[in-house]
C-alpha cells in the first residue's frame, strides 16, 4: 500500500532528519526555527547549521583543518494545494533568501517547496533552468514523491537530504 | 506560576566523580605523609563515598541545578545560584538548538537570529518534550 505523506508530517520529518544528521555530507544542521518570518514571508520551518562539523577528537581536528566554516540554512515554504505557485512568488522567495544570506554571511541555502499535488509546468521549467550557484531549489510533490531540483551542485544535493 | 525542576543525573554524576577522586587522592596523600602506609578499609571507602555524595550534591545545587518557572507573561530561569527573569514579549524568535549528545535547548532571540542576543532554556535538563514546549512558548510569545 502506498504511504501517503501529508504536509505536516513532511515538515516534521525534514526537521528530524536534518537534526539527526541526514545532511552531514553537506553540513551539520543544529538549530531549527518554526514560523520564521523574513520580511513579509513566513517559513513554517528553517533549519540552519555550518559545514564544519563538531565531531569528536580526530573528526573535529579533520573538520577544523580540512573543512571551510560556511554558514548554511534550509528553508521550507509549502505551496497550497489548490493554487499554483507563481514564478513571481518564487522570485520573491529567492530574493529575500539572497538578501538574508548576504546580510548574515550565509554561504549556501536550500529552499524546499513541498506540495500535495502537481506543480505548474512553467514553474518546473523555470526551476530546471535556474542555475543559482549558492541556493538550491527543490519542488517536492508529496503525492508522487517526486523531487525536482534546480541545475546546480547545491540544488542537486537536496536529493541526498530528502528521503521519504 | 508553573514550576519545573528535575535533577540532572549527568551533571550530578560529574560532580560526584570529581569530588570522589579528590577526596580519595587527598586521603591517600595525607595517609602516606603521616603514617607511611596507605590504609585500605571498607569503612573508609564508605565514608568517602558518603562525603563525596554530600559535597557533590551541594555543589550541583549551587552550580548546575536548573529550575524554570513561568506563567503567561514572564519566566524565571534559575541555574545554580544564578537567577534571570524576563517577559515573553521581549522575544521575537524561538528555536530548538541541538548541542550534541542528545542535549536540546530552546533559544529565545530578541531581534536577530544571527546575533548572540539570546536566552537558552535547557529543555533536556528540565525533562520537557522539546517540540511540545516549543509550541507552548510560541503561543506565549505571540500573545
Amino acid at each position: 500500500m502506498k504511504r501517503v505523506i501529508d504536509l505536516r508530517n513532511f515538515i516534521d520529518n525534514i526537521e528530524n532528519q536534518l537534526i539527526k544528521g541526514r545532511g552531514k555530507w553537506i553540513a551539520e544542521f543544529n538549530e531549527s526555527f518554526i514560523n520564521y518570518s523574513l520580511d513579509n514571508l513566513v517559513f513554517p520551518l528553517v533549519v540552519r547549521g555550518q559545514t564544519r562539523s563538531k565531531g569528536f577528537l580526530l573528526s573535529r581536528l579533520f573538520a577544523y583543518l580540512a573543512m571551510p566554516n560556511y554558514l548554511v540554512s534550509c528553508f521550507v515554504y509549502p505551496s497550497e494545494i489548490n493554487s499554483y505557485l507563481k514564478k513571481e512568488k518564487l522570485k520573491i522567495l529567492l530574493r529575500e533568501i539572497s538578501k538574508m544570506m548576504k546580510k548574515n554571511n550565509v554561504k549556501w541555502s536550500w529552499l524546499i517547496i513541498p506540495k500535495e499535488g502537481e506543480f505548474n509546468q512553467r514553474i518546473i521549467k523555470w526551476v530546471e533552468k535556474n542555475d543559482l550557484s549558492n541556493i538550491g531549489v527543490a519542488l517536492v510533490n508529496l503525492n508522487t514523491k517526486n523531487i525536482l531540483t534546480n541545475n546546480s551542485v547545491i540544488g542537486r544535493k537536496i536529493k541526498t537530504i530528502l528521503k521519504f | 506560576m508553573k514550576k519545573i525542576s528535575k535533577i540532572n543525573f549527568g551533571d550530578l554524576g560529574k560532580s560526584f566523580s570529581v569530588f570522589f577522586i579528590l577526596i580519595v587522592t587527598l586521603r591517600v596523600i595525607t595517609n602516606f605523609l603521616f603514617t607511611k602506609i596507605i590504609i585500605r578499609d571498607w569503612w573508609m571507602l564508605t565514608i568517602e563515598i558518603i562525603l563525596a555524595a554530600i559535597l557533590s550534591y551541594l555543589y550541583y545545587r549551587l552550580k548546575y541545578h536548573t529550575t524554570f518557572s513561568y506563567d503567561k507573561d514572564d519566566f524565571i530561569l534559575e541555574t545554580g545560584k544564578e537567577k534571570i527573569s524576563y517577559k515573553w514579549k521581549d522575544f521575537k524568535f524561538i528555536s530548538l538548538y541541538y548541542s550534541g549528545l542528545g542535549k536540546i535547548s530552546l533559544r529565545l532571540y530578541r531581534s536577530d537570529i544571527y546575533k548572540d542576543d539570546y536566552i537558552e532554556i535547557p529543555v533536556y535538563d528540565l525533562g520537557l518534550s522539546p517540540k511540545e514546549f516549543r509550541e507552548e512558548v510560541s503561543k506565549l510569545i505571540s500573545i
